[in-house]
Parts: C-alpha cells; structure tokens; sequence
C-alpha cells in the first residue's frame, strides 16, 4: 500500500523512500517526532473545530431566540398598529353613514348640510379647521359657506377669496381629485396662499378636494391642520373624498328639491284647473238637466193627452229636441270624464241577458216607431252572470243600438252576445250590433270613432246628434280591455263589433232566445211607492209617469225628514229618493232608513238624482241605495229600472 | 534567456562567480538581502556596478530564499538576460500609507505599453500600504495584467527595510534611482516571447462563521457582528489564545467583499487589550466578510505546492525558468524548522530547468487567480514564473 502523500512527503524528507528502514536512531526518532507533530496537529484542529462548532451553535440559539422575541414583539407591535388603523377606518365609516343619512335627502336648507359635512370631517380626521367654498357664478371668486373650527365647534362663513389672485392654485383645482400639501407653505400647490392666507391663520398642512357635481368642479372641501406638519394618510384622503362626494350630492340634493318644488306647484296648479272644471261640469249639467227633466217628463205626459194635430207635431217637436240636448249633456260629460281620466270602473257580478234586454227596452219604443224589428241572440256558452261594469256596457249597446235604429230606416237591428272562455273563468265578451241601414261609406270608417266628427255635415243635420257617440264607445272599450271595429258596407248596413274582457259568475244562461221586444208590455205592478222631491214640477213629473206605466199614485213627501215620517206610518215597498233636498237630504235619509228598519221592513230605495257624476253613484250605494236614475229619465228608463225591484218586493210582501 | 543564481554568504564569500560580461539592456539582476546589508555600500553596490545597464531590482527580507535554502544575512542573485524580450523599470518614493496609490498610479504609467506581459513589484515593507499600492498600478495598467512582487522585510524587527531598482530616475548615489527606504520599484516584461507565470496560495484552514466587519479603520478591527474583535477571536481560541500576541501568527482572517469573490489573508500583527481592538498586516474593510483561520503544518506545505502548479502553463518547454518565490514572513514564523519544506514542495513541481530565488516578505502581491485583480495578500507563497520562448 503506498503511504499517505503527506507521510511520503516526510519519508521522502527523511530519505527513507521505496520502504527503506531508517538507517539511524536519529532518523528514526525524526520519523517519531513528525508523526507525533501530525498527530498533535489533528487533535489541535478538532479541538478548534468542535469549539467553533459549539460556540457556533450557541450563538445560533441565541440568535434564533432574538429573532423569535423580535418577531413577536414586532408582530405585537403590527397587529396594534393595524387594530389603531381599523378602529380609524371603522370611525371614518361610521361617521360617513351619519353624514351620508344627512346629505342624500332632498333638502332647502344646504347651509346646514354643509355644517354638518364639515364638523364631520374635522371631528373625524381632527383638524383644526374644514370649510367648504363654492364658486360664484361667474367664477371670479370662490365664497366660504361654511367653516368649522374643531378648537371651541364654532361654525362661520362668508370669507371670499378672488381666483385671479391665486391663479396657480385655482388653476390646480379642475384637474386634481386631491390637493394634498404636507407642507402646504412650501408645496407648489399652495405655495401661492402662503402669506395672505396660510401665514395668517397658521396653517401648516392642507388637503383640499374638489367639490364636482356631472363634472363641473362647483367648490372645494378644505381640511387645514395648524401646528406641527401633518402627513396626510390614504385613508384620511379617501375619507376626504367621500365628504367632498357628500358634499356634491347635497348639492344635487338641493337642486333637486327646488325642482321637486316647481314640479308640486304646477302639479297643484293643473289639478285645481281639472278639479274646477270638473266641478263646472257636474254643476252646469246638474242645472241643465233639471229643467230638462221638467220639459222630458211634461212633453211625454202632454203627448199621452188628447191633442190637435198641429199641437202634437209640435209637442213632437219639443221633446225631440229636449231628449237631443239630454244626449249631449250625457255625452259631453261622459267624454269630458273620460279624458280627463276621472271615469272609474266598477266590477260587480251581473246578469247580461237583463242587461241586453235593458238596452233594448230602451230603443225598443224607436224601432217600434220606424217599423223595425229587434233581435237579440245569446251564444250557447254565454254564462248568465259575468264580471264587469254593467252600467258602462249598457251604455255601450244603448249607444251603438241607438245609432243603429237611427240610420235604418227599414229591416232589423240585430244583437248578438258571444262568449270566448280563457283560462279559467276569465274570458272575452264579443258582442255585435248589426242593422240593415244607410252604412258607412268606405271613407268614413277610418274616422268613424273620432271625436265630435261624423259621416258628413249633412248627415249631422238629417240625423243630429252630438258626434261623440262613438268616440264614447271606443274610449269605454278600451278601459274594459277591449276594443270595437266596424264593418260596413254603404246602403246596406253596418255591423259593430266590441270585446271585452270579462269573468264568468255562476251558471251557464238560459238556452238561446230570440225575442221580440217589439209587442212587450208592462204586468200591472202592485207596487207600493214612495216619491221624495222637493221640486214640486219634478214631483208632478214622476208622479204621472208612474201613473202612465200603470202603477198607483206614489206617496210623496218633500224631504228626507218627511219621509221617514210617512214610512213610519205607512209600509213601502219602494222609495224614489231625490238627493238634494232642504233639511234632510237623500242620502242621509237613506242611512236613517237604513237603522231604523229591519231587512224584512226596509224599502228598497233608488236614487233620483240630476248628478250624473261617479262620486254621487258612490256615494248612493254606499248609504243602502239599490239604484240609481238620472234625471231626466225617461219613461222607459224609470219602468226598466222598477221592473228590477218587482219581483224582490212581491216575494218580500207578506 | 541565460540564467544563473548565486549567493553571498555573511562571510563574503560567493557561491557562484556572476557574469558580468551578460549585462545589458535586456538583463535582469534580482537581489534579495538582509535587511543589515547597506545597500548604498558593499556588495549590493557592487551590484550596480558590475550591471551598469542592466536592471537591477532587489531589497531586503526577512529571509532568503535560494532554491530549497532559507538563509539570513546573505545576499541571493540571480542574472538573467533575454534574447528577445524588453524590460522597462522604475521606481516612486512613498514616504506614507496615504500616498501608496499615487506611488502606483507612478508606476503604473511609466511601464503601461505595448507587449506588457506582467509586473514585478518590490516595495518598502513598513511605510507603503500594499493594497493601495497594487490598486494605483492596477489603475495604469489594461486589465489582466498581472502584477506580482511583495513588500520588503526586516528579519523579525518591522524597522526599517530597503529597496533599490528604477532605471529611469537618475544616477543619484550608489542605488541608482533615489534613497534605499520609503520607495517602490517595478519591473515590466514585454515582448511575445515572454512568459509570465504567477500562483499565490495559503493553504490555510477556515473555521467558524463567517462574520461581518462592523467597525474597522485602515489596518485597525475594531468589531464584528457590532461585537468587539478581539473578545470574539479569544473566544474561539479557547486555551490556545493564553499565547497572544505571539500565537496570533497561527490563526489569520480570511476576508472577502460581502458580494462574494475570492478569500484574502490578513495576519495579526498585534492586539490592543484596552481597545478589544486587533491589527492586521493589510486593509480590513469596513462591510467586507471576515472569517477565522488556522494553521496546519501540511497544509501550508501543501498550498506551497498548489502555488507551483497554477504557474505551469506559463513555463516554456525545455527553456530555463526563473522562480521568484516570495512567501509570508507569517508562514516562517509558524512553519519555523520546517519551512524548507514548502520550498522543496515548490521545487518538486517545477521543470528541472529552473532557478528559484525569493524571500520571506511583510507582503505579497499577486493575481488571486489568473487574470484576476491584483490583490496584496498575507500567509501565502506567492511564485511568479519567467521564461522565453525559442526564437
């Protein structure tokens, strides 16, 4: 084995190379006294090693448990500073809410907004001094409305600085979001205030946001620290920011308010317009409709006395023209109401068929003058009862059936009722109204619904009537959800087509009828009436044309407190209540009857009335009253309405 | 290149005839002696006598190196003369650390030229601060120009050492180129035909962490890791610091900038007790690397030999090569008896042409690697290697 190289070194220093054997003592002893130097050499180097080594990992301990306290204590130290950082942001927060709960309101008094904006800002962020400056119109000057000052609370305003004295300020303001200066005496941005502004009032820092309402930069929210410079943080900046956004929305706020303020005037202004037009309206036609009343109710009762020829023509003549002039008041009104929006839908369960057959009682007299034959034809689906306003879809047949004998002179007027079911128990009401006359040249169809327009002038003349009809129909179509349409063809007739929506109620109707209305006369009633009125023309009115449709002379009594007299001593079955009356009038009578009396009792009571309004209805039903007729009535008209009644009452008579 | 060494023993007595007949231009005349010769009178005066034109370079030491000899009071020679290639020399006072590198930057622009090969570099070993030395020549010179040499001895006494050398300053005195102390003297090698070899190493052991140098000035270290020097150096010696000062010869510094790069020496060259502080033979930087060695007889002997190895590519086949071999007076003092050793392990590796001549120095200079920046080091053999090449 050949010897370590650092042994043949020694060997070979020695001479003692290829394995001689040392040649002397001397050698020898050399030999020793290397290897022994080597071995002493090894056991110095492990010495030092291994002290390094432990001295080494002493120190590391030791550094490690630096470290670890460092750490702890720097983490300690962190998670103070953070907690301080988040209680900061935590006030901030709340105190935005607070200020935001305020600002985001519609509001008049801006002044105290803004106080309240910059107590805020210089409560949470502590400085000394926050004031919100708004440019002047013109933009020459910006105005202090308010400054608030944390030392002492106190509020003040008015202080103005003009721009073209500090124009690289002013010039900094459009296009920065923050104006922060720690050293705001120094800082470029504010350097230009430092002796007429900063210098005086001590300030050191600023941090000035611009106020900006859709873009236009309107005024600025100043925070202005006195004392030692202050470093503005990022969150007091946003903090700041928020104010100033603040600032801009009371702003808003308060424009908003003044333009609310202008919209409510108008508002109020147009609503009184339409609440004394419509009051105009109920009251003119109140008034026309009264003497109307007397002139209808006289030329019918005069027409049924022997007359001469002449006297009878012109009595014709007479109430002609008087029902012509009813026709427009109704229809004037109604239009008026309609456009106006005030017409409010009822929707009560009610019988068709007796609607349809109202409807036709009610032009069955004209048709039977003209010759004409009425027909009527229910679809074998038609429930007997559905939902809807009854009032207004007779007014709708009435209308159409009324034109339709108008311009027939011979042949037939022609009802039909359909019903279209949906889903469950709604459905559409398809109801036409044909007839066998005049039609409507191709021309005319287009504008044949438009208001206060007819065929042609000459047609106004040789048939009257107010052009408003129709346009009444369409507009009632429509509120019902539906619509009407018109086919004709000239010299041959017309036939109007309506739909509307509608539910069911109850059981399907009798089976399909055609009936002639023409040869239907009235069963002698046995009704026992009641007439309230206070006019005694009225009175007289009503009076004989119970007489003329066969009925006994009514009581009568002129008010309401006469009448609850008389029903005292006498049992009715039926009262005609006239609304407006002295002392007592129609309604409150109506509530009295109604407590006074048992079911069993009671008469049932309708409503005479020259108001044709809604309210008035309302106001009818909601006192006990089962119906209602708007004077001036005509006969037909007064005999449909007790035909309701007839039956109620005989079963109710003992 | 004719080659031929010789030594002056105390007594006067030459083991060697030189050849005067080889001075020129183009010779070299290397001269390493005790600090106790004058080197205004005797023979070192003869030197220049004898070699009017030749370039005579030389100074004292704290032991002489011939071959595998270590003597003291003796004065080694060696002559060469080149067949092709140039040498230019000069010479700066520098009467104080502070002035070291404007010595340099001296020297440095009058040898930067044309086919500059390498620097050979002798300098005052008490007044000049090495490192800044080597930095200023470095400053004159292209880089990767090597520059080896070392700082002057005094024995063991740290007095007063000599150098003599600088063709180019003129003949004032028996030393060509100006007084004997406070002075720095270099040589350039220039021509193709020349090569220039050099390998430096400690062979020292490390141990411990590496620590940073927190507070030092010049030479001075006063604290590392913000913990006084001396307490930290004693506590790692354990029993062996009971020998300070002397001891402190056995366990050096390494030290390295803090971005890294080769490890340099520094020796101990005295403690302060009152100060805790401890002084280096060298430069010790204030946010440099510092970390403890240790001596290892074999080690040392070993390192010597590595040193011999790194100069190899530069030696020419067949040609004589002149070995300069200048190592730490420190290595001396702890290798002691032995320290012939490591000049054997140098021998051993060089071709068989070759002369060898050196001293024990205060310093050495050298290339850490090849190519490298030139650095002063302490506690290693440091060779530097010529030869020339066949026409």
């Amino acid at each position: 084995m050949r010897p370590h190289r650092l042994l043949d070194r020694q060997l070979r220093k020695l001479g003692l190379t290829n394995g001689a054997l040392p040649t002397s003592l001397d050698s020898w002893n050399a030999l020793l006294d290397r290897i022994s130097t080597t071995y002493a050499e090894a056991d110095e180097d492990r010495y030092l090693l291994e002290r390094s080594l432990s001295i080494s990992s002493r120190e590391m301990r030791e550094l490690s448990q630096t470290l670890q306290s460092n750490l702890e204590k720097r983490v300690a130290e962190r998670t103070e500073e953070l907690e301080r950082a988040r209680r900061r942001l935590k006030s901030q927060e709340r105190a935005l809410v607070d200020l935001a709960r305020v600002a985001s309101l519609p509001s008049d008094n801006l002044e105290s907004e803004l106080r309240h904006l910059t107590a805020g800002s210089a409560q949470t962020l502590v400085v000394e001094r926050v004031s919100l400056w708004l440019f002047n119109a013109e933009r020459t000057a910006i105005v202090c409305w308010d400054l608030y000052e944390l030392t002492g609370g106190q509020h003040s305003a008015g202080a103005t600085l003009e721009t073209a004295s500090f124009p690289t300020y002013f010039a900094g303001i459009p296009g920065s979001d923050v104006i922060a200066a720690d050293d705001a005496q120094a800082d470029p941005q504010t350097r230009e205030l430092t002796d007429s502004y900063l210098k005086p009032l001590s300030i050191t820092s600023k941090m000035d946001i611009p106020i900006r309402v859709r873009g236009e930069t309107m005024g600025i929210l100043c925070h202005e620290h006195t004392g030692l410079r202050r470093s503005w943080e990022a969150d007091e900046e946003s903090f700041a920011l928020a104010v100033a956004g603040l600032a801009a929305l009371a702003i808003v706020g308060y424009e908003r308010w003044h333009a609310l303020r202008e919209l409510e005037k108008a508002r109020a202004a147009a609503e009184s317009a339409t609440r004394a037009k419509s009051h105009f309206l109920a009251s003119i036609s109140h008034e026309i409709r009264t003497p109307l009343n007397a002139i209808i109710g006289m030329s019918e009762l005069l027409q049924r006395t022997p007359l001469l020829d002449p006297q009878r023509e012109y009595l014709g003549t007479i109430h002609t023209a008087s029902e012509i002039l009813l026709a427009l008041v109704n229809e004037t009104l109604d239009f008026s109401k309609i456009e106006a929006g005030k017409l409010d839908l009822e929707s009560t369960p009610f019988d068709l068929q007796k609607c349809l057959e109202q409807a036709l009682n009610l032009v069955a007299p004209k048709a039977k003058a003209k010759g004409l034959e009425l027909r009527c034809t229910l679809g074998r689906d038609m429930p007997r009862r559905i939902v809807a306003d009854p009032t207004r879809l007779r007014q709708i047949l009435v209308n159409l059936l009324d034109n339709a004998v108008k311009f027939t002179a011979r042949g037939h007027v022609a009802v039909t009722a359909e019903w279209q079911a949906s889903a469950g128990v709604t459905g559409e009401l398809h109801l036409s109204v044909s007839d066998t006359g005049i039609g409507i040249p191709a021309n005319g169809l287009s504008s044949i619904f438009t208001a206060f327009l007819q065929v042609d002038t000459a047609t106004t003349r040789q048939y009257g009537g107010t052009g408003l009809g129709l346009a009444i129909v369409e507009r009632l179509c429509e509120l019902m959800g539906g619509s009407v349409t018109v086919e004709s063809e000239e010299g041959r007739g017309s036939t109007f087509r309506v739909r509307i929506r509608a539910a069911t109620a109850g059981e399907v109707a009798s089976p399909p009828a055609e009936t002639d209305h023409s040869s239907r006369l009235p069963a002698v009633p046995p009704l026992r009436i009641l007439l309230v009125e206070d006019n005694p023309v009225n009175q007289l009115v009503v009076v004989r044309m119970l007489e003329s449709l066969g009925y006994a002379s009514p009581l009568v009594a002129a008010d309401g407190e006469e009448a609850l007299e008389v029903l005292h001593g006498e049992r009715c079955d039926l009262v005609l209540m006239d609304l407006h009356m002295p002392r007592m009038d129609g309604i409150e009578a109506s509530l009295r009857i109604r407590d006074v009396f048992t079911e069993e009792e009671r008469p049932a009571i309708i409503a005479l009335t020259a108001d044709a309004i809604e309210e008035s209805r309302i106001a009818c039903r909601d006192a006990g009253m089962a119906g209602f007729l708007t004077k001036p009535f005509r006969l037909e008209e007064l005999q449909a309405c007790l035909e309701q009644f007839e039956g109620a009452a005989v079963t109710k008579r003992p | 290149m004719h080659l031929q060494v010789s030594c002056r023993h105390p007594d006067g007595a030459w083991t060697t005839p030189l050849s005067p007949e080889w001075d020129s231009a183009a010779t070299l005349v290397l001269a390493f002696g005790a600090s106790g010769l004058s080197p205004e009178m005797g023979a070192v005066r003869e030197l220049a006598e004898r070699f009017p034109t030749s370039h005579v370079l030389g100074c004292s030491t704290a032991g002489e190196i011939l071959n595998t000899s270590v003597l003291d009071g003796s004065l080694v020679v060696a002559v060469a003369r080149f067949d092709s290639a140039r040498l230019h020399s000069t010479s700066a006072p520098v009467s104080s650390a502070a002035d070291s590198r404007s010595a340099g930057q001296a020297l440095g622009a009058q040898l930067a030229g044309d086919d500059l090969r390498g620097v050979l570099v002798l300098a005052d070993g008490i007044q000049v601060n090495g490192s800044e030395l080597v930095r200023g020549i470095s400053e004159k010179l292209p880089r990767g120009i090597p520059i080896t040499g070392g700082l002057a001895g005094d024995g063991r006494d740290f007095r007063k050492t000599w150098v003599i050398g600088g063709n180019n300053s003129p003949p004032a005195g028996p030393s060509r180129g100006g007084p004997p102390h406070g002075r720095a003297a270099a040589l350039g090698f220039y021509g193709k035909a020349l090569r220039f070899g050099h390998g430096s190493k400690g062979g020292w052991d490390i141990f411990g962490p590496e620590r940073l140098v927190t507070r030092s000035q010049g030479h001075v270290l006063y604290e590392l890791d913000g913990r006084p020097a001396l307490a930290l150096y004693k506590e790692y010696l354990g029993h062996r610091a009971s020998g300070l000062p002397a001891t402190a010869l056995l366990f050096p510094l390494a030290l390295r900038s803090e971005g890294g790069g080769p490890q340099i020496v520094r020796t101990v060259t005295g403690v302060d007790e009152d100060l805790q502080s401890m002084t280096f033979a060298g430069d010790i930087p204030q946010g440099s690397v510092a970390q403890l060695m240790k001596a290892n007889f074999d080690r040392l002997i070993d390192g010597a030999g590595d040193a011999a190895l790194q100069t190899a590519s530069q030696w020419e086949e067949g040609a004589p090569v002149l070995a300069i071999a200048i190592s730490c007076f420190g290595r001396r003092m702890v290798l002691g008896e032995r320290c012939e050793e490591e000049l054997e392990a140098v021998r051993e590796v060089l071709p068989a042409a070759s002369q060898m001549i050196g001293f024990y120095s205060y310093g050495e200079i050298s290339p850490y690697v090849a190519g490298g920046g030139c650095e002063l080091h302490n506690q290693t053999m440091t060779l530097t290697t010529i030869s020339e090449a066949h026409p």
